[in-house]
């Protein structure tokens, strides 16, 4: 399973620099690629291939252009509160990133950085809509990335 | 044998005594024939000297006195002989060992004292006055010691003896020996500066045909240069002139710098202006110009001042003689200040003044009547000047107390310490100090000299050289208690406790009990005064206030004691109580304090809440908290783990570099670590607390934080070791060990409990039941009391549905769209409100909401943005506010028939067990 994670590219989506440091320890044959956006990963989604993604979920460090989804919807559901409503796309970001690039047609693994061991029923939902999906808690150690990474990839 | 005898003595006339008391020896065993032959060679002795025949009646008395040598008149007689033929040393020497043998011996007396008064030194007319005054006074006598007592300068026993011996002399006194002694008091009241008493006494010498003339002008000269002339009328001077100088002198009074108004060149150009002279006196003494000042004051006496002027001119002279550089000149000061004191009252700095001149001349009689005048007027005085001059006063008290009369427990006289005390009793305290000195000097020294030398010094304000005095006193003689204990009052009085208060207490131990209390306020006063110091010093005051209980207690057995002495005893034993309370309050007070701080801190350190506190008594909090504990749970532990263990491995790697960059990604500093984040969530909290009145402990008290900080406390305590990882397998072992610690601290321990402490927060769970309960709450309410209301139709769901909010959050709202339906409602009949209960799942983020529609068939255009802008106080509007704390929403939808819309509730759904 190492060999295949060390052939591999991987596109790693987030606000700041945090998984690309800590995934760079990881393996050293591995090819890490960065993109703090959704534009920015469909940008590079369509020019090489990439055998998965790491997908941040919070995404509060980012300009506010950046982020995706309907912040008019949001903010009809946060009862007039534009304010909120960026709040909610940014602190939900890496789904409706993952939505993006479902929408553009890449259908690739994605690691969900995020706990959803409380949120079975939610998560059982995103695998549902997004297909080959996966996530990694806060308290995940380099093996279990590697283990995670490898088993999805 | 007489034959024998006369042959010798016609052939050895000028033998000595002493060879002639051999050449007697044959006869002393016959008394009779002795004594016969005695009187025999004196009265050949005195034919001898009738013949002019000196050696022979010389030669003739020394073998008499030889024969009797315990005759004191054939000693008298030879002792004249010896004074006449040119030799007076054996003279005084015959003469002092008669006075010896006969102390009241008149003649010898007087004879003794002639020849002292002759020589006239200061010392042996004090030692003639002396003998005098030892036994009966005869006419010569009365009338010698009134010659001695004008040559001394004692004006008023020379005039009292003089009177004893006109008195007893009667008709007898020769005018001319009348005259003379007239003469020689007046000359004694002249030096004194009583001017007219002296010319009374120069005048009564020249009634009886004494020649005073010589003395009668040097009187004049004198007083014609301190009397105030007559006031010369300004014929000359310029009106300009004396304008200026009446300025001049007006504005330095007032103590003002005076423009220079050419006034040396003006008075230059008319010197008979003797205000002139005056105010560039006072200018050229402002200048530190002295003599320039001197000669200018004098001429403006000289040429007359009026009287105000003539008193402020003496005044500056006198205070500028006394302040002459280098070399004061008390003398003069003393006596020119004496005068202006004389002619008009004087303020007290110009007393001071003369005081000190007054003493510095050894006039302590003189100052100490002085003293005792200003004292008479203490309102008159400053506190520190009425404090100084009462010091003064008791400095000059015992000095001149000293030359009046010994002390009980004082020294043996010596003939060199009376004459020092007689020349005290003149008021000559200078005189007595050098005469005290010089014997010193010749003598070598005696510790008896020394301290009435120290004395007078005292009196005479020279307290530095009294104390060097009688400290070289002691060194000769140290079992004096007298001495000890004035020198500890000296030294006491100068600032030096500590030497002061030892020379005491060898006092004491020589027996001078009395001086316990006076060492107990110097080792008090040694103490610092102030409320902090006074507990430092509890030990010494207890030490001191046992020794003042102990000299109570022997002076309540004495009897004899002094009970006033008791009595001050007691009251200071009093004031070290209070000082001694007072350190013990001051103590308690200190500690209470320390205890109050070191409970503050405790208080500050484990007091406090943690958030399940600040949940149950605030729960409205529970969403900002709910969103930071998850920030926290996201931002400051979802990287921690992988970099933990990737520090874990670069330790047992030994990658210095490589654990040091890690270890400072998690600790941070710079605001972007870890530690950084937890910090900036913990101070959110913080302010959430504080909002509500509520202080968060959450580094030592709250079970989901402290963990967090502990374990980067754990780390940071590894970070410092990390550089010497490289070096060491074992250390780098143990530091592994660290780092697991702190792992477990943070990753299982914080994590879980943060975890816990998002579980524990309520939820609510929203169904039929709940949903009911707030519909009857208010269809009660007094405003539907009218209205005709049918049952709720409750449309459920099949789920169980939780939402993350406070209990009465959630039925606040309920009633408030309740409320707010059946008011729209209103006019209906019966009115008819439905609600429905649902799930709503995005299908982007899988989020669930669970919604809360309560329908009615009130007519109406209600939409979002009427909800956005209803005011967040009261119905609508107030469901929205709280609707949004828990990230929730309120919208308007409508409805299928029979409803006509529906306002509903949004709230993210929550699982049970989730947060």
């Amino acid at each position: 399973m190492t060999t295949r994670l060390a052939d591999a590219t991987v596109l790693i989506v987030e606000d700041g620099d945090e998984y690309l440091h800590a995934l760079s320890q990881l393996n050293k044959g591995c090819v890490w690629i960065q993109a703090k956006s959704a534009e920015a990963a469909l940008t590079v989604l369509a020019v090489r291939p990439v055998a998965g993604v790491v997908l941040d979920m919070r995404f509060d460090r980012v300009p506010r252009a950046d982020l995706v989804g309907d912040h008019a919807q949001a903010t009809r559901e946060c009862s007039g509160d534009a304010e909120r409503a960026w709040r909610h796309l940014a602190l939900h970001q890496g789904l409706y990133i993952l939505a993006a690039l479902r929408q553009a047609g890449w259908p690739g693994p994605v690691i969900l950085a995020y706990d959803f061991g409380r949120e079975t029923r939610r998560f059982e939902t995103l695998q549902h809509l997004h297909g080959r999906l996966d996530w990694i808690g806060d308290d995940a150690t380099a093996d279990l990335w590697t283990a995670k990474l490898c088993a999805l990839l | 044998m007489l034959e024998a005898l006369w042959a010798m003595v016609l052939t050895a006339a000028p033998m000595l005594p002493a060879d002639a008391t051999t050449v007697c020896a044959a006869v002393v065993a016959d008394p009779t024939g002795s004594q016969q032959l005695a009187a025999t060679l004196a009265a050949t002795a005195r034919g001898k000297r009738e013949a002019r025949d000196l050696p022979g009646a010389l030669a003739a008395m020394r073998l008499a006195y030889a024969l009797q040598p315990r005759d004191p008149q054939l000693g008298d007689e030879l002792a004249q002989l010896e004074l006449a033929a040119g030799h007076p040393h054996t003279a005084e020497e015959l003469w002092q060992q008669l006075v010896a043998l006969q102390p009241e011996h008149p003649a010898v007396r007087l004879h003794l004292a002639e020849l002292w008064l002759g020589r006239g030194s200061p010392e042996l007319l004090a030692r003639a006055a002396e003998i005098l005054a030892r036994g009966y006074r005869d006419l010569p006598i009365l009338r010698l010691q009134a010659e001695i007592a004008a040559r001394r300068g004692q004006c008023t026993d020379a005039d009292k003896w003089a009177e004893a011996w006109q008195r007893a002399a009667g008709r007898k006194a020769q005018p001319s020996a009348v005259g003379a002694l007239a003469a020689l008091r007046g000359d004694c009241q002249f030096q004194a500066g009583a001017f007219a008493e002296a010319a009374a006494l120069f005048d009564a010498a020249a009634d009886t045909g004494a020649d005073v003339a010589a003395r009668r002008e040097a009187l004049d000269q004198a007083k014609a240069r301190l009397a105030p002339p007559p006031v010369a009328a300004p014929k000359g001077a310029r009106p300009e002139l004396l304008a200026t100088a009446r300025t001049i002198l007006d504005q330095l009074a007032k103590g003002q710098e005076p423009p220079d108004a050419d006034l040396a060149r003006r008075v230059a150009e008319d010197p008979t202006v003797g205000l002139g002279h005056a105010a560039l006196a006072e200018l050229l003494a402002l200048r530190k110009d002295y003599p320039g000042a001197e000669l200018r004051y004098l001429r403006a006496l000289q040429l007359g001042l009026a009287g105000a002027d003539r008193t402020r001119a003496l005044v500056g002279l006198g205070r500028l003689l006394l302040r002459w550089p280098e070399r004061p000149r008390a003398l003069e000061a003393a006596v020119v200040l004496k005068t202006a004191l004389d002619s008009a009252p004087q303020p007290v700095a110009v007393q001071f003044d003369l005081l000190t001149a007054l003493r510095t001349t050894g006039q302590l009689r003189a100052a100490r009547h002085l003293t005792e005048r200003l004292l008479r007027d203490p309102e008159a005085l400053l506190p520190s000047e009425l404090r100084d001059l009462t010091a003064t006063q008791r400095e000059l008290a015992a000095s001149t107390r000293a030359g009046e009369e010994p002390e009980p427990d004082a020294h043996p006289s010596s003939d060199v310490a009376a004459a020092a005390a007689q020349l005290a009793a003149r008021d000559q305290y200078r005189q007595a100090v050098a005469l005290l000195r010089a014997e010193l000097a010749k003598k070598g020294p005696r510790a008896d000299w020394m301290v009435d030398l120290a004395s007078y010094q005292r009196g005479m304000g020279d307290h530095a050289a009294s104390i060097e005095t009688l400290q070289q006193a002691l060194r000769l003689d140290d079992t004096q208690a007298a001495w000890h204990a004035k020198l500890g009052a000296w030294l006491g009085q100068a600032g030096r406790s500590a030497l002061a208060s030892k020379h005491l207490r060898r006092a004491v131990a020589l027996g001078r009990d009395d001086l316990v209390p006076t060492i107990a306020g110097l080792d008090a006063a040694e103490l610092a005064d102030g409320w902090l110091l006074e507990v430092a010093g509890r030990a010494e005051i207890s030490e001191i206030i046992k020794r003042m209980d102990g000299f109570l207690a022997r002076r309540a057995l004495d009897r004899a004691s002094d009970p006033a002495q008791a009595q001050t005893a007691l009251a200071l034993r009093l004031t070290l109580q209070q000082r001694l309370d007072r350190g013990t309050t001051v103590l308690a007070c200190l500690w209470t304090l320390l205890g109050a701080i070191l409970l503050v801190a405790a208080w500050r350190r484990y007091g406090g809440s943690d958030l399940r506190q600040l949940l149950a008594a605030h729960p409205d909090t529970g969403p900002e908290v709910l969103r930071v504990l998850a920030a926290v749970r996201h931002e400051v532990l979802k990287h921690n783990t992988m970099r933990l263990q990737q520090l874990l491995d670069a330790i047992g790697r030994g990658e210095v570099q490589q654990t040091t960059a890690l270890a400072d990604a998690l600790l941070g500093g710079a605001g972007d670590g870890a530690l950084d984040h937890l910090r900036g969530y913990c101070a959110e909290l913080t302010r959430i607390g504080r909002a509500r009145g509520v202080r968060l402990n959450l580094q030592h008290r709250d079970a989901a934080l402290a963990p967090l900080f502990a374990g980067f406390a754990a780390l940071r305590a590894v970070r410092r070791q990390l550089p010497r990882i490289a070096t060491s397998h074992r250390s780098r072992a143990a530091l592994q060990r660290r780092v697991r610690a702190a792992m477990r601290l943070l990753n299982v321990n914080g994590y879980e409990a943060v975890r816990g402490l998002l579980d524990s927060l309520r939820l609510v769970r929203v169904d039929a039941g709940a949903v009911q309960a707030a519909f009857d709450l208010a269809r009660h309410e007094p405003t539907f009391a009218s209205a005709t209301i049918a049952p709720l139709e409750v449309a459920d769901s099949t789920e169980v549905l939780w939402v993350a909010a406070p209990r009465q959050v959630v039925d606040e709202v309920l009633v408030n769209l309740f409320r707010n339906a059946l008011q729209a409602s209103q006019g209906q009949l019966p009115i008819r409100i439905g609600v429905q209960i649902g799930v709503d799942i995005s299908p982007v983020t899988a989020l669930e909401t669970v919604c809360v529609a309560v329908r009615d068939q009130a007519l109406g255009n209600l939409s979002d943005d009427d909800i956005a802008r209803r005011p967040v106080d009261r119905g609508l509007g107030l469901v929205r506010a709280r609707l949004a704390l828990y990230e929730g929403g309120l919208l308007v939808r409508p409805e299928a028939l029979p409803w006509h819309k529906a306002v509903v509730a949004r709230l993210p759904r929550a699982q049970a067990g989730d947060a």
